[in-house]
């Protein structure tokens, strides 16, 4: 945490709960956590650990009902939480915007490219057709698209995969917002366009000045991309730190998996590590550490307690019983 | 070869079909002269008629003959309009020919039938699309019970009661005719029944199927008003199985206006069938539907059309059929 700059986002105890036919589900559970400007944030988990639930609540897309969303979201140290819709949405694309898993889903099939893409630039400068038209070629230009101009008139079924991914930033960064949150935006494309985009995020936060919020499974791509990392289990953290150590020195079993389970260059011809078990379905959490069942390192403690996020360092955070200081009454 | 033209000629050659059908129907029913006569005609008569009308050439004759009158949009001349007597003496170029009087009477019709169509398509848009943004909700509940209660009603049975309530009890609109803005009122909320029900439940579930969609939480995310969302983004994806819909119930209105026009004693083309059916008035009969076919061939086509101005995906896909 790099105490000099005032957090740009400060995220507290963020819960999303949701009423199910089959009873309530807590989604995210209390999560905390910090974003300075022009900061590279990482939120890693599985499927279903409540990462992309977390930011949908921050962006405001959690419909309630059945959902519900409370904590605190201090954005700039006003909580978006309390404020009216309208000013919400205000704040939706001109402050904080997002990025799609499925680039090729997440466009309207039946609209253009470039009018989808100046959309929101229309709706809020109120611009004529033409200035859209030309903000569309030059935020098209930006993401590097080829021959921009020519394509406006494109659908987005005439686009590859990559370059649908390429529009959807485009589309995002159209106000100019201060926050990117790109929800796994390489998980639906192939490695070498994956590559391409992670530059193209990297240099367009660099020119623009953006904090980015990158929600992945691909540790890979957390461990070239991100200056701090968060991991999730669950709903909850269960650590997080500065992205060096939390590769070099993982402390929670969880993550210590999780790197395990990487393939390696080096390791060839051995078995591939996996976490033994399956994360457990949202509202049916053991008691205690939610990850105790699958953990190999489980003292009695674990099955009761519920561990809470610790420093155990000035640079990592850790909710583990076994970690020293981590250990919660 | 572009779409368009190839759609075309599948309707002509369905309006080819249709026609046969009419001719051979025509034929089957019995015979046209006893028909026009009726039974207590003389034989001398009967075939006075027969010769008159060429009803005793072969039968691939006057299939030909006919189809080169309609080729010249000449439908034959009607066995009542025009006659002050029994038309014993009838010769082919007297009387009234029917085709015109048929065309006189769409413009009726189409008001009725447009005037329904727009009200329940404009309705139905809204009900589907406040329940769908709404699931599970109160106003949910209600267009469903409402949609279901009006496609469910059935049509002479709800033109009666609207007659007997707003007509007959409270006074305020007339039982029946044309003239007025207020004659059209009943007949056309009557047949719009149909079509709300049926064109809202549609719009609802399209619109719950494409809401649920990535690209609408995309658009929510960037900051798109959720009317525009809704309205814009959601429907214009949501607008094929409501054109399909639409268009399928623009034809079924057609006929429909048959039993409301003859309710609310509407000259539209329906009640204009429903007269020559009772009359035996066989060539109108002929016409009357052949019109009414032609304009259900012609709305279907219309349709197939829209199809490829809403969905792009359609526009290409005979270009790049891989």
């Amino acid at each position: 945490m790099t105490a000099a700059t005032a957090p740009l986002l400060d995220v507290r105890d963020l819960r999303v709960r949701f009423d199910t036919p089959h009873g309530e589900v807590l989604a995210v559970d209390g999560v905390s956590w910090v974003l300075s400007a022009g900061e590279t944030l990482g939120i890693i988990g599985e499927s279903g650990s409540g990462k992309s639930v977390g930011v949908e609540a921050i962006m405001g897309l959690i419909k309630s009902p059945p959902g519900h969303v409370s904590g605190e979201i201090l954005f700039e140290g006003r909580d978006i939480l309390t404020i009216s819709e309208r000013q919400r949405r205000a704040l939706r694309g001109e402050e904080l915007a997002m990025v799609f898993q499925d680039a090729m889903s997440a466009l309207n099939p039946s609209l253009t490219v470039g009018s989808q893409v100046s959309e929101v630039y229309r709706l809020r400068r109120h611009c004529s057709q033409q200035d859209a038209r030309n903000k569309a070629v030059e935020l098209m230009d930006r993401v590097r698209i080829p021959s921009a101009r020519t394509r406006l008139n494109n659908y987005p079924h005439e686009f590859s995969g990559g370059m649908c991914q390429r529009v959807m930033i485009a589309t995002a960064l159209a106000l100019e917002p201060r926050i990117l949150i790109a929800d796994e935006p390489t998980t639906a494309l192939d490695v070498t366009v994956q590559r391409q985009i992670m530059a193209l995020l990297s240099d367009l936060q660099r020119e623009m000045g953006m904090a980015l919020v990158l929600i992945t499974h691909d540790l890979g791509v957390v461990a070239e991309a991100v200056d701090r990392a968060m991991v999730m289990y669950a709903g909850t953290i269960v650590e997080a730190g500065n992205v060096e150590v939390l590769f070099d020195n993982p402390s929670h079993p969880y993550t210590q998996g999780l790197l395990q389970s990487m393939p390696r260059i080096d390791a060839r011809g051995d078995r591939l590590y996996a976490i033994g078990g399956a994360p457990p379905a949202a509202g049916r959490l053991p008691p205690g550490c939610a990850f105790h069942p699958r953990c190999e390192r489980r003292v009695a403690e674990c099955a009761s307690v519920r561990p809470v996020l610790l420093p155990i360092s000035d640079i990592q955070r850790s909710a583990c019983h076994l970690t020293g200081t981590g250990n919660a009454k | 070869m572009p779409y368009i033209v190839r759609r075309s000629f599948h309707s002509v050659v369905l309006l080819f079909v249709l026609v046969s059908f009419v001719f051979v129907v025509g034929r089957i029913i019995g015979d046209p002269a006893l028909i026009m006569l009726g039974t207590n005609a003389t034989e001398a008569a009967l075939n006075q008629v027969r010769e008159n009308l060429g009803l005793n050439e072969p039968i691939w004759r006057q299939y030909l003959v006919f189809l080169v009158d309609l080729l010249r949009g000449d439908f034959g001349v009607s066995f009542r309009y025009g006659f002050s007597v029994l038309p014993t003496e009838l010769l082919r170029s007297e009387g009234t020919p029917v085709l015109p009087i048929v065309l006189e009477r769409l413009p009726a019709t189409f008001m009725l039938a447009g005037t329904a169509l727009g009200f329940a398509f404009v309705l139905a848009i809204v009900m589907g699309c406040l329940a769908a943004m709404h699931p599970r909700s109160w106003i949910d509940h209600l267009v469903n019970v409402a949609s279901l209660a009006s496609v469910s009603v059935v049509q002479f049975w709800l033109g009666l009661i609207l007659i007997i309530v707003l007509s007959v009890q409270l006074g305020l609109l007339p039982t029946g005719g044309y003239g007025s803005p207020a004659h059209l009122i009943l007949p056309a909320l009557t047949l719009a029944a149909r079509p709300l029900g049926r064109i809202s439940q549609v719009v609802r579930s399209a619109m719950l199927d494409e809401l649920a969609k990535p690209y609408v939480a995309a658009a929510r995310a960037k900051g798109v008003p959720e009317t525009r969302v809704v309205f814009v983004h959601a429907l214009k994806n949501a607008s094929i199985p409501v054109v399909t819909i639409t268009g399928d119930e623009l034809s079924q209105l057609l006929t429909g206006a048959m039993l409301v026009e003859t309710v609310f004693a509407w000259p539209g083309i329906g009640l204009l069938l429903i007269d020559s059916l009772a009359r035996r008035d066989l060539p109108m009969v002929q016409a009357g539907i052949f019109v009414v076919a032609a304009l259900v061939i012609l709305v279907n086509l219309l349709v197939d059309i829209a199809y490829t101005v809403i969905n792009p995906r359609i526009r290409l896909s005979s270009k790049a059929s891989r």
